[in-house]
């Protein structure tokens, strides 16, 4: 495996987004989800990549695995992906990266200041 | 009862599982398998159920045996589901709701179910004849889409979602809950986004609105919805899974809606019989954040009174129901009786009994017959 092949995989994984990140309007790809755990490619091209999703119950996972196969394998030298999830793997939020907490502390802040939510401002609204 | 505080589970419904019960469609099928891989994966071994058990009809009597013999749940909303075009019942009948209502009516709290894809005339006629049918009825469920096609709506659509609100809340409804933050299978997410349940709270003060599955997905946008609106409740059916599965994440979203919402605004409830309710009560009951989660939250451990209107309080106050007239009630009935005499039953006795009895009946009738 080259430098270079590790590249091109990390660069078309970078381009498959979370979805539920895409429906919050502050799209992550699942690099940044830190959803990609491993992967190995052998002699002949044929890449597998071992991920996970942010909870048990993501019924997104056949869609993100669709598409991260898709970009795999418009790599040219990549002959066949095989990306599974291994449903052991528990994320938690520590496993994004750097850009991606930053991404979604920026769009969380925007929210806020939109909406001008503070902490429990229902109770303002009812009789005390 | 737990250390004398009432206990509601606002969800609790029997499934039919079974393979006659699924649309000719992948969905339905897709979204049983998800069913079944949460209650393998999240539950603990000895609390699962076999296969040919989970996958089949569930009796109403084998979920209210098993709350009411076997957890400290006091009473339990049951709910006509209408996932209509994954399960050819919805998956929890409209009989079955009527018969929870009717057999043990001090027990349970009912809600019914319509389709919003069908439109409003159909919606509104439908949810008029369930009315009709069990007049108590405290609760409208809702499910945010269909599939084949792919079809969904908003809460916040002053042409279908308000005109079935405001009829709702004319005919006794007190609280509208919402499936949101779990896409059922492989569906377009949006729908399952919590955004539109704003618009639905400011013009219904009156009505109060559950965010069910809370914080298994948009955890920040639900927390900001609890905080905003006084009329808005985390719901946390499935969420509550994580006390077997992921507890630190557990506390975490707890810490959170906690935070912007406060105790009054998170509603217990679990989904039950997919998941057992007393081993998570056990665990609630005993819940203690760590130092670290409590600094990160600006929060103090949650007292047994905070913890008591998790479980059951804060659901009486906005259903209007009365815990001291409903504990009278309960206090002699047939489950306080069994339990008086048998003390708490181990988890799944009655579901694996009635199953293996209605087995064995089936089996005799083909005896009898050939």
């Amino acid at each position: 495996m080259t430098g270079t092949l590790d590249d091109q995989i990390a660069e078309a994984l970078g381009s498959v987004y979370d979805p539920c990140s895409l429906a919050s309007n502050a799209p992550v790809s699942i690099i940044d989800m830190g959803l990609i755990k491993s992967w190995t490619v052998d002699d002949v091209g044929n890449l597998r990549v071992t991920m996970c999703v942010t909870s048990a119950c993501c019924t997104m996972a056949p869609n993100i695995v669709r598409g991260a196969v898709a970009a795999l394998t418009a790599i040219p030298g990549i002959k066949a992906a095989d990306v599974q999830i291994d449903p052991s793997v528990f994320w938690t939020p520590d496993s994004m990266t750097e850009r991606g907490r930053e991404t979604l502390r920026r769009r969380r802040e925007q929210s806020l200041a939109h909406t001008k939510t503070t902490p429990q401002q229902w109770r303002q609204q009812v009789p005390s | 009862m737990i250390e004398g505080h009432f206990i509601i589970n606002p969800i609790a419904h029997a499934y039919d599982l079974s393979d006659a019960n699924l649309q000719p469609n992948p969905y339905g099928r897709g979204l049983r398998d998800l069913l079944v891989k949460l209650h393998l994966v999240w539950n603990p071994p000895h609390l699962r159920v076999p296969a040919e058990v989970y996958m089949s009809n569930w009796p109403v009597e084998a979920v209210a045996r098993t709350l009411f013999l076997e957890t400290d749940v006091d009473m339990a909303a049951n709910m006509y589901l209408r996932l209509d075009s994954w399960f050819r019942d919805g998956l929890c009948s409209r009989a079955k709701n009527v018969e929870a209502a009717t057999r043990w009516p001090e027990r349970y709290l009912t809600y019914v179910g319509v389709s919003p894809t069908q439109g409003l005339e159909v919606c509104l006629s439908d949810l008029e004849d369930q009315m009709k049918e069990l007049p108590n009825s405290i609760g409208l469920k809702l499910y945010p889409d269909e599939v084949e096609p792919f079809r969904s709506w908003r809460m916040d659509d002053p042409k279908l979602a308000y005109p079935l609100f405001e009829r709702a809340q004319e005919l006794g409804i007190k609280t509208v809950a919402i499936h949101k933050a779990i896409p059922n299978g492989p569906v377009p997410i949006n729908p399952y986004r919590v955004d539109d349940v704003d618009g639905a709270a400011i013009h219904f003060p009156g009505l109060n609105f559950e965010i069910v599955h809370a914080g298994l997905a948009f955890v920040d946008e639900t927390a900001h919805a609890i905080a905003r609106f006084p009329n808005v409740y985390a719901n946390l059916e499935i969420t509550s899974l994580l006390m077997h599965h992921g507890p630190g994440m557990f506390s975490e979203i707890l810490a959170q809606f906690l935070f912007w919402g406060g105790p009054e605004k998170i509603i217990y409830s679990d989904g039950t019989l997919f998941c057992h309710t007393q081993p998570l009560l056990e665990k609630f009951w005993n819940l203690e954040f760590s130092e670290e989660l409590m600094a990160k939250y600006n929060l103090k451990q949650l007292t047994k009174s905070e913890k008591a209107l998790i479980l059951g309080g804060n659901y009486a106050r906005i259903v209007g129901l009365d815990i001291e007239k409903a504990k009278a009630a309960i206090a002699d009935d047939e489950f306080a009786k069994e339990r008086r005499r048998t003390g708490i039953q181990k988890p799944y006795s009655n579901w694996l009994r009635m199953y293996e009895e209605e087995r064995q009946a089936a089996s005799g009738k083909v005896r009898a017959l050939a």
